[in-house]
């Protein structure tokens, strides 16, 4: 067993807790509280990689499926993924290692590119979690598609770019630390 | 507190208990993707089946009350259904009064089900089970998954506990400030994140100097966890609601597998 | 027999987090490591199996660089890191004791033997289905120590074992150190609470800046502890017997 292989496990357990967890917080960040899982979602696949970033989030989806409690407001069961808001879901873990493949910065980056790539991948990350979401609402609750984008879309902007901007302040701060902590096993 | 909303599962004898988690969970999903298309039929079927089946996991007997967030979550699952199916789109009021009352219904099944299963299904058996039915599958990395879902598991209560002190401590600095969420966020994310990765670190060095692999024993099963009678049960369950909505209702099960909602 | 000889390690350019490092620890012996904060004892430790690979020196067992058999390495060495929660990798007690015998491929029933065995002779076995994390810290501490010696490990190596713990949680880990090095295992102690354990050493390394200043028996070094900036056991006239937790 390689420390690499070890170390990546080890990272990607440590996102899935980290989403998972998040689905018991809500957090009074601005007038609203919101939840963070979809913040966690795209740090895992910009902190630790298109790779983890995927697997983390594949994990948090098969312990919901399973049934247990990880899902938004403490559900879980297959019948979540299948439901209207499955879509959602199936969002997060296109959106992680897309994240992920933007935001790559080599070790000796400038800052500017950094910040410019971070940004960059939270948006996009960011919007990929609607691609197959709202289509997925439309489809299951047979509503026109101006009701599926208020049901779906406009109540979470605001809430989303304040999440996609931290993901971006947070990526672009730690980025390095999670980068040794891979790279330091690939040298040993 | 999140450790119980998590994991309420309570030792015990009953047969839910005592039933091979691998069956627990083959149910589940089983039924879940009954629920998938909502129908006052399988409504009926179900949550009486349910009903016994809670009875038969407490212990003492009593039905107790389930915890509030199970009445609530329904409530606004409800309310929502109804202001958006909307009575001008389903053609009356009662028709979109019945379709949301199907929505809450369901929602209350699936949280009932997910409800008994963590109750009687414990945590350190779930990820062995979850290894010896995916083991068999091809091309999937039983050993992987089934490891990381057991550190997620294990890593869980501890990250939530962590946030909230995280949490406590920025409030009792005075560090919340509604005017600035992102920044709020930030220096929430720092520490925490900070905290994860050390924990990465040490728990990568134990784990590598206690030799991990992937292919290592095996994870133990309970021998004596019930295995035919309850297949049987669930096969027999399945059988009787597809063949019940067929005679009674006329209703192709194939067609029903197709039909989305 | 474990050799560390002339261990160098550093990360940045100018400053040595291990500098030149050349110890041995005879079968049987106590060492005490100690040394104030930063001087690299942790990082000395993790050469010790292999977790970082030693770019300059050699870390020898029976004379033979662990590098070759990494594997049996860290069976016969047993770490017993500072962080007791971030070691924990099973969701009970007996799970998370088991796995590293489980690593090791043996058959499940004598893991469960072995088990057993552990569990009574840590006199742990009341906690053996509880969620590890929510122990006490001395149980906690005992938990992990179980989960090494499964492997049955000739050398134990633990980092600041008695930090966070009561009194009665110091005087329970210590007393199964000290039943280990009676029944022959080599133990290599890292501490810099001198006060708690030092009676029981046959050996004291003192550290500093990634160096070893000063090596050699207890007793002879007891007095010059302070000025590598640790502190020495209160009292001037005090019997190095009496530095010890452990109730009698
Ligand atoms: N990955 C690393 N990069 C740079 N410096 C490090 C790294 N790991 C440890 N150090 C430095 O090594 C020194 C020794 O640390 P450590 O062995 O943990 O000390 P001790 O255990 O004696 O308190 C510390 O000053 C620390 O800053
Ligand atoms: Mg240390």
């Amino acid at each position: 067993m390689t420390k690499m292989r070890i170390r990546t496990t080890v990272l990607s357990a440590v996102f899935t807790a980290l989403i998972a967890a998040s689905a018991f917080f809500t957090i009074p960040v601005g007038p609203i509280p919101i939840v963070l899982t979809t913040m966690f979602i795209l740090l895992s696949g910009m902190l630790g990689g298109a790779k983890i970033g995927f697997s983390a989030v594949a994990t948090y989806l098969i312990l919901g499926i399973i049934g247990l409690p990880v899902f938004a407001g403490g559900t879980g069961g297959i019948a979540k993924l299948i439901g209207p808001t499955g879509g959602f879901l199936v969002g997060y873990l296109l959106a992680a290692p897309l994240a992920g493949l933007i935001y790559n910065p080599g070790p000796d980056s400038s800052r500017t590119r950094k910040i410019i790539l971070a940004v960059l991948a939270a948006l996009v990350g960011g919007i990929t979690l609607y691609i197959p979401g709202i289509p997925w609402l439309k489809q299951s609750l047979s509503m026109d598609w101006p009701a599926a984008l208020q049901a779906g879309l406009i109540p979470f902007i605001p809430g989303d770019l304040i999440k996609c901007a931290a993901a971006a302040v947070l990526a672009v701060g730690l980025k390095d630390r999670f980068r040794d902590f891979l790279t330091e096993a690939e040298e040993e | 507190m999140a450790e119980g909303l998590i994991f309420q599962y309570t030792p015990g004898e009953s047969i839910l208990h005592r039933i091979d988690i691998r069956i627990k969970l083959i149910g589940m999903i089983a039924l879940s993707l009954v629920l998938i298309k909502v129908s006052p039929f399988r409504l009926c079927f179900l949550l009486p089946v349910l009903l016994s089946l809670d009875i038969c996991s407490r212990n003492d007997r009593r039905i107790s009350l389930p915890p509030p967030i199970l009445f609530l979550m329904p409530l606004i699952i409800f309310a929502g259904n109804f202001i958006s199916l909307g009575p001008w789109e389903t053609g009356g009021f009662k028709p979109a009064l019945a379709a949301a009352g199907f929505r809450a219904l369901r929602f209350i099944c699936i949280l009932w089900m997910a409800q008994l299963f963590t109750e009687t299904s414990d945590p350190m058996s779930i990820t062995p089970a979850f290894y010896r039915l995916l083991k068999p599958i091809p091309l999937i990395p039983a050993g992987r998954i089934s490891t990381s879902m057991g550190l997620s598991l294990t890593l869980i209560p501890l990250i939530i506990s962590e946030m909230g002190e995280i949490r406590d401590a920025m409030v009792s600095r005075c560090g919340w400030n509604p005017r600035r969420p992102v920044r709020n966020l930030t220096s929430m994310g720092i520490p925490l994140l900070e905290g994860v990765l050390t924990r990465a670190e040490a728990l990568s060095d134990a784990m590598e100097s206690r030799l991990f692999t992937e292919d290592a024993t095996e994870p133990e099963l309970l021998d004596d966890s019930l295995r035919t009678s309850p297949s049987l049960f669930l096969l027999l369950l399945l059988t009787a609601l597809f063949m019940g909505e067929r005679l009674l209702l006329n209703i192709d099960i194939l067609e029903s597998f197709m039909n989305f909602y | 027999m474990l050799e560390v000889k002339n261990l160098s390690r550093s990360y940045e350019k100018g400053r040595m987090v291990l500098n030149n490092v050349s110890l041995s620890f005879p079968e049987g012996s106590f060492t005490i490591i100690a040394g104030p904060n930063g001087s690299g004892k942790t990082q000395l430790m993790r050469h010790l199996n292999g977790l970082l690979k030693a770019r300059e020196g050699e870390v020898l067992l029976d004379g033979r660089n662990i590098r070759e058999d990494l594997q049996a390495a860290r069976r016969r060495i047993g770490l017993v890191f500072q962080n007791a929660d971030s070691q924990i990798v099973g969701q009970t007690v007996a799970s998370d004791i088991a796995f590293g015998a489980e690593n090791l491929k043996w058959p499940r029933q004598k893991i469960n033997e072995k088990l057993e065995e552990l569990l009574t002779e840590l006199s742990i076995g009341h906690l053996r289905n509880r969620r590890p994390h929510t122990l006490s810290g001395g149980e906690k501490r005992r938990c992990v120590l179980a989960a090494v010696l499964i492997m049955n490990p000739e050398i134990i190596v633990l980092d600041e074992p008695f930090t966070g713990l009561d009194y009665q949680g110091v005087s329970d880990v210590l007393k199964d150190i000290t039943r280990l090095h009676k029944d022959g295992k080599t133990i290599i102690l890292i501490t810099h609470d001198l006060e708690k354990s030092l009676a029981h050493a046959d050996r004291l390394v003192l550290m500093k800046d990634g160096e070893v200043v000063k090596e050699g028996e207890p007793a002879d070094l007891i007095e010059d502890v302070e000025d590598f900036g640790i502190r020495r056991p209160w009292g001037n006239e005090r019997d190095l017997e009496t530095m010890t937790w452990l109730k009698v």
